[in-house]
């Protein structure tokens, strides 16, 4: 029996040895959570579904390209109804059934909402769609991978002056996006000494016959709606009641709800938009080419998932390094902050992209363009 | 030099070259990884961000300038914005960590430094311009200010840039094709050692398979002829194998076992002749002693006769009893003395015809009619074979086989004798069976010896040598005699004659 014990002792040592060995890499990372949380159902679905399909598409990319050293990333979804109440909800959700280390929202009241959760439980957060003065003051761990809110809206001032409107009715829907455009418009137009008359909207609201029979008496010459699908439904009561003056709107008039509760008002309208044009052709349509072939439709709207699929990426291509760079002692949302930091030239769908020390993404420029018809709604505008 | 020797020193001129060949190419290529590492790490990343930045300076200086006369759609504005925010920044900041990696005595560090330097003040003066033209207060002398800037800075950036990224460039561009000469260089050094060593190599694997061939392969060679002539009978031979390697050592020893192997042959053959000598001396003494005898005897024979009819009325009874016991023993002594002399004289004189076995046969029946009828022998012959053979021997031999069936019969039972052939692929197999006494198994070999009886006088005739010159005439013949007998149940003698014996051949 002495015989046959001493090779067993020898063959169990061996496999200690051997596992203690291969255990000096337990700090490799195999697997990182992320979530995402944006408005799937009631409202701004534009803002939701095709930016979750965007990034869905580039972790599975991700995912099948990755090598042995690189984790694996899971991807988890939430609804929010694009109600920054629901943001909280949400995140804790994502938190505590998957332990989510990066959150993606598209809501800047919700992105605001969740600061301090995330920065509690050092949480990186993206938001892929809104980029503007306000979530450029948060915390350290908020990034914003998208065009500047300022700057896409402000192309609607600047259109106004060229155009030579001299009063100027704005429609805005009361979140801090819709708001920032209108402030930036306002700004714009009261340099020129343009009138600007802001009309906030309530959320719910789809009767706005009242407030556009002022606005007719008191001769507006021009109409920007800045707000989601409900102010469809102003464009037409406008021009039920005859109103003649240009429409303009903000970043999302693409939503076919916006078309259909306008009943085709919203024909000629122009508004700030991106299209693969605007940004890197050839990746664009790969892009878009890859995102019908996998959902088997086009986005209605393209810069949401465009914008979305640029932010996943840009994070993924950090993440795939992790296990080169993150030092033992080194946190993870210390780590990816700083390599986030230091990305200064990404070559993404929507062009180059860069980010600022104050994690806010430049590189994404929108343009103006014309709605043309439902079935083929944008002309760029060329003066 | 001994094979082994031989062998392992060419083997290790061989690894000597393998090994220097590793050496030159190791360290060659080590250089060459070296220079394509610096090629692509130093080099070429630089040259690809000084001509993004020279196309960059000069699309931003274009877009400015349709800016300033007019154009300010906003793709050009989204471009300037591009260029100021991240492309230029991104070339700048790319150019600075190329900088740091220089050693401080570069004097491209002080140029790209002068870039870096202009290239701030460049998006400096576009974002001014921009911001100008962007305002709608006081457009036209915002206008007036952009354009002072445009031509005044931009314009003078735009072109110092230009000529330092160019400056830059030129300088890299050389670098870039010094590394790839070398490069070039090493490769074909690396391709020259290859050759080089790849010649040697085979040059030196001829040599080695030469050699090999030439000491191993040609002592083999005749080794083995030399063994083969030895086989044949040739054992004089002897081979030479020049050098003093473990072949030649093999060949001398193969020399001194074929010197010793012929000596032992010389020997055998020298006894073999004495044997011989022996044998035909005492086959002569036999000649002559059954030859000289018969005179004699014949005297004896012929005065024991006269003495018994003379005086066999001087002699009582036991004296011409003892005269009859001699004159008996005096006819024994001749018979005997006649049939030594004819055992002796087979194979003198020898010549080898077509003998039809048949016709021999029925001589002997003939010849044997009296005693045949006397015993009351019956015969079963098979056809017989016409063969190669002495004709008067041969019948001497079935004459003595057929005789012996005869005179062996059993008391009361008439003898039986069945004489059969059986050819076989080189000879005749014969056969000849009686159904006589038989005898014992211990008997089969000695029966063919001369003189050798195992009956009584009184019971049966003989001398004792029948069966002798049946062995002599077979052996005579090149063939084998045997028996198969038992006790009271017969025997049967086989004999063999080969086919192939030529005609009027001596024996």
């Amino acid at each position: 029996m002495k015989k046959i014990k001493s090779p067993i002792v020898v063959c169990f040592i061996m496999l200690f040895f051997i596992i203690s060995f291969f255990s000096c890499e337990s700090n490799k990372i195999e697997e990182i959570n992320i979530g995402y949380i944006g408005p799937l159902s009631v409202r701004a679905t534009d803002l939701g579904i095709a930016p979750s399909n965007a990034m869905i598409l580039a972790v599975e990319q991700y995912n099948a390209n990755r090598t042995e050293n690189e984790p694996k990333v899971n991807l988890y979804i939430e609804d929010d109804k694009w109600d920054k109440e629901n943001a909280i909800p949400s995140y804790k959700k994502l938190r505590e059934e998957h332990n989510i280390e990066i959150l993606f929202i598209s809501n800047t009241d919700g992105t605001v909402a969740v600061q301090n959760e995330i920065l509690k439980d050092k949480v990186i957060l993206v938001n892929p769609l809104n980029n503007d003065k306000l979530l450029s003051s948060l915390n350290n761990n908020t990034f914003k991978i998208a065009k500047s809110t300022e700057e896409a809206n402000g192309l609607i001032g600047i259109r106004l002056i060229e155009l030579g409107h001299k009063k100027v009715a704005l429609f805005n829907y009361p979140n801090d996006f819709m708001t920032r455009g209108a402030n930036e418009v306002k700004r714009i137009l009261d340099e020129k000494n343009i009138k600007i008359e802001i009309i906030t909207i309530e959320k719910e609201n789809v009767n706005f016959t009242d407030q556009l029979k002022v606005l007719q008496k008191n001769n507006y010459d021009a109409y920007v709606f800045f707000g989601y699908e409900s102010l469809g439904f102003a464009m037409k009561q406008a021009r039920d009641l005859g109103i003649k003056a240009p429409f303009y709107g903000s970043t999302v008039l693409l939503n076919p709800d916006f078309y259909n509760n306008s009943e085709g008002a919203i024909v000629n309208s122009e508004f700030p938009f991106f299209t693969p044009a605007d940004g890197n052709y050839i990746l664009a349509n790969e892009f878009l080419i890859a995102y019908e072939t996998m959902f088997s439709k086009k986005p209605a709207s393209v810069w949401p998932p465009m914008q979305a699929y640029d932010a996943m990426n840009l994070v993924l291509s950090q993440l795939r390094t992790i296990n080169e760079s993150k030092k033992d002692n080194e946190s993870f949302d210390d780590w990816l902050r700083t390599k986030l930091y230091r990305v200064n030239h990404y070559q993404g769908v929507c062009g180059n992209i860069a980010i600022k020390e104050n994690g806010a993404s430049k590189g994404i420029y929108f343009s103006l363009y014309q709605y043309n018809s439902k079935e083929n709604p944008l002309i760029k505008i060329k003066r | 030099m001994k094979i082994s020797q031989k062998l392992i020193l060419a083997f290790s001129v061989l690894i000597l070259i393998l090994i220097v060949e590793i050496i030159l190419n190791q360290t060659i290529t080590n250089k060459a990884t070296r220079t394509y590492d610096t090629l692509q790490s130093k080099i070429n990343p630089v040259i690809n961000v000084l001509a993004n930045y020279e196309s960059i300076n000069k699309e931003l200086n274009l877009l400015i300038s349709n800016r300033i006369n007019g154009a300010d759609e906003v793709d050009t504005k989204n471009r300037i914005n591009g260029i100021i925010e991240v492309e230029l920044t991104y070339l700048k900041t790319e150019l600075f960590l190329f900088k740091e990696d220089l050693p401080q005595e570069d004097t491209s560090k002080s140029l790209i430094e002068k870039i870096i330097m202009n290239t701030d003040s460049l998006i400096s003066s576009s974002k001014s311009v921009n911001t100008l033209l962007n305002s709608s207060i006081n457009y036209q002398s915002n206008l007036k200010i952009a354009n002072d800037i445009w031509e005044n800075k931009i314009r003078v950036l735009y072109l110092t840039i230009n000529r330092e990224v160019g400056q830059l460039s030129l300088k890299y561009n050389r670098s870039s094709k010094r590394y790839n000469i070398e490069l070039s260089n090493s490769l074909n050094e690396i391709s020259k050692i290859i050759l080089i060593t790849g010649i040697l190599g085979i040059i030196l694997g001829l040599i080695i398979t030469f050699q090999v061939i030439h000491s191993v392969s040609e002592p083999i060679t005749k080794l083995k002829n030399a063994a083969f002539r030895i086989s044949q009978g040739e054992l004089n031979e002897q081979i030479h194998i020049k050098g003093k390697n473990e072949l030649a050592e093999l060949g001398n020893s193969f020399n001194d076992m074929s010197a010793a192997l012929k000596n032992s042959f010389d020997d055998q053959e020298t006894q073999i002749n004495q044997i011989k000598t022996i044998n035909k001396e005492l086959e002569q003494f036999v000649y002559v002693a059954s030859h000289d005898l018969q005179e004699p005897l014949r005297t004896m024979s012929s005065y024991i006769g006269l003495i018994v009819e003379l005086y066999k009325d001087k002699l009582d009874s036991d004296g011409i009893k003892y005269m009859n016991y001699v004159e008996d023993a005096s006819l024994r002594m001749k018979t005997l003395i006649k049939e030594l002399l004819d055992y002796s004289r087979i194979g003198k004189e020898l010549k080898i015809t077509k003998v039809d076995c048949n016709k021999v046969v029925n001589e002997i029946l003939m010849d044997f009619e009296l005693v045949i009828n006397e015993k009351n022998a019956s015969f079963q012959i098979d056809k017989l074979p016409i063969i190669n053979a002495c004709d008067i021997e041969l019948k001497q031999l079935f004459q003595n086989l057929i005789n012996n069936g005869i005179k062996f019969n059993k008391k009361d039972t008439p003898p039986q004798i069945d004489i059969k052939v059986k050819e076989e692929k080189k000879y005749w197999q014969f056969s000849v069976r009686d159904n006589g006494i038989g005898m014992e198994k211990k008997y089969f070999e000695r029966v063919f010896v001369i003189f050798q009886r195992l009956h009584n006088r009184k019971d049966y005739e003989g001398t004792g040598i029948g069966l002798a010159v049946c062995k002599k005439i077979v052996d005579l013949h090149n063939g084998e005699i045997w028996l198969e007998s038992e006790t009271n149940k017969g025997s049967t003698f086989y004999f063999t004659i080969f086919k192939k014996i030529k005609k009027h051949d001596e024996v």
